[in-house]
């Protein structure tokens, strides 16, 4: 384990760490809103803007987040207001988003190894500044789960309801559109464009399976992602792997375990 | 009209292309307990939501104890308003317990950076006994029976202590011995606090039990509106006549 003292390597560590909690709440609120459609399209929207962002030569970040947040404004109001079935608009914009991904790829100018390292991801290549979005990001999402808690759970359980109590609930459900475009954005070097949604998902859907409490499901969510993040990266180094890959085979074989130990299905099969 | 209610002038709601209520005025008195009957698709439902804002209102304007409901004051004119859905379909895995379903209902009105507190606490230890949902509050909402979801949902309602109650078929899904409790509830908490109810129903018991007038509705538009005598006379008779 002399890895864990080359500074390449503990990037990768914190970055999984980070990932872990970003996209551990943020599953939560994709699973339990049931808009998963929003997080793939988003996710691919990202994809395509990192990949602008290599054809102009400019940060990958910042575009790949402005390319999500659009993505978020046209699915937001689309899913809002009901007027677009969500799989049709998830079917618009994913292969839209698609298409401008695979357009950008074709006229880089130079090889493809980066447009494929952010395909797949490449959470050992991460840099300092790449820590540091990752951390702002788990930070934000963190402390307005915390902060907002309440009117957050009040959303997330039915959006109408909420409204009719007196939350914001069209603003609260845009920030977490927001939040989510963010944590795809900050997340896409170190997990990949084509990964990314599986780490928000598994980990979140796996939580989902064993408990009524929301308090521990935003907990047990960010502990399986972290988990799948540090058990991915550990295999992925010692197998020689793709890191992106592994880790997301982890947090299935999770999502597999709760399943088969989630005590929701045996009340179902008790009848109950 | 001196003590304002609820009042609709020439309202038109619809969704997408399709016009469900055109151009209806409603004024009603706080403090009245109003039924809304009619037929399916009659906009019975629609009309509620108007009230509350959650249906979207085309044209016409919607005053709620005097001040007009607009986008910019929406949020703290609903936190007055309690309503209560006539469906509510969840799964049944969904990580929320009952107690957490009822607190939500106050969440408006507690505003930002506050959490519940004793006085919430209390007020909630009292609709469950009243509304008994005591021994359901610990269990997740999505296991619960129709006629136990509602009950937690009315209790939600009230948790806001409104001053407008909104309750789409609020009998539906309730045993006899609910509906009665509910009904001395209802008239309880009117009698105490004097608020303004409008109730949708199918039912014909409600308006002889709680309702002081009623509004029959079709098609998208209001077809009677009277006292509760002349509404049950009407329909005794119809009835004679068939």
């Amino acid at each position: 384990m002399e890895l864990i003292n080359f500074p390449f390597f503990q990037r990768a560590v914190i970055a999984c760490l980070l990932a872990g909690i970003a996209c551990g709440i943020v599953g939560v609120w994709i699973v339990i809103m049931k808009v998963s459609f929003i997080g793939v399209a988003v996710s691919h929207a990202a994809f395509a803007g990192a990949l602008l962002a290599l054809v102009l030569e400019g940060p990958v970040v910042l575009f790949s987040f402005i390319f999500s947040l659009a993505a978020c404004a046209v699915l937001g109001p689309l899913s809002d207001r009901g007027q677009l079935h969500p799989e049709t608009s998830i079917g618009i914009i994913f292969s839209s988003t698609l298409g401008l991904a695979f357009l950008f790829m074709g006229i880089l100018p130079e090889g493809k190894s980066q447009a494929l390292n952010l395909l797949w991801g490449s959470v050992l290549t991460v840099n300092l500044s790449d820590v540091l979005a990752l951390a702002v990001t788990a930070a934000a999402v963190s402390l307005i789960t915390i902060i907002f808690f309440k009117e957050l759970q009040s959303v997330i359980f039915n959006r109408e309801l909420a409204k009719a109590s007196g939350i914001a609930a069209s603003i609260f459900f845009y920030l977490l559109l927001f939040l989510t475009g963010a944590t795809v954005s900050s997340t896409l070097k170190s997990v990949g464009g084509l990964l990314i949604f599986a780490l928000i998902i598994n980990p979140a859907a796996s939580a989902y399976q064993v408990t009524y409490s929301l308090k521990k499901m935003y907990l047990l969510s960010v502990f399986f992602a972290v988990l799948s993040g540090w058990t991915g990266l550990l295999i992925a180094s010692v197998l020689n792997l793709p890191a992106g890959a592994s880790i997301v085979i982890v947090s299935s074989i999770i999502f597999i375990i709760s399943v088969f130990f989630s005590p929701k299905r045996v009340m179902k099969n008790d009848g109950k | 009209m001196n003590n304002p209610g609820i009042k609709l002038v020439d309202i038109s709601v619809g969704y997408l292309a399709e016009t469900v209520i055109r151009g209806l005025s409603i004024d009603i008195a706080h403090g009245e307990i109003t039924g809304i009957f009619g037929p399916n698709g009659a906009g019975k439902t629609t009309l509620l939501c108007a009230v509350n804002g959650l249906a979207a209102v085309s044209s016409g304007r919607v005053f709620i104890r005097g001040r007009e409901f607009t986008v910019f004051n929406q949020n703290m004119m609903r936190r007055q308003i309690g309503y209560v859905p006539q469906h509510f379909d969840i799964d049944p895995k969904l990580p929320v317990i009952a107690e957490e379903v009822v607190m939500m209902g106050r969440y408006g009105k507690l505003g930002f950076f506050r959490f519940a507190g004793s006085r919430e606490k209390e007020l909630m230890a009292k609709l469950a006994g009243e509304l008994d949902i005591k021994h359901l509050l610990k269990k997740p909402f999505g296991q619960l029976s129709g006629g136990e979801k509602k009950r937690v949902l009315i209790a939600r309602a009230l948790m806001k202590e409104p001053d407008i109650l909104l309750l789409d078929e609020m009998f539906a899904w309730l045993d006899l011995n609910m509906v009665s409790r509910f009904t001395c509830l209802i008239r309880e908490i009117h009698a105490k606090k004097n608020i303004t109810i409008l109730i949708v129903s199918h039912d014909l018991g409600v308006v002889e039990s709680l309702c002081s007038r009623v509004i029959w509705m079709e098609n998208g538009k209001i077809a009677f509106d009277g006292g509760r005598e002349e509404f049950l006379a009407g329909v005794k008779k119809k009835n004679g006549a068939n």
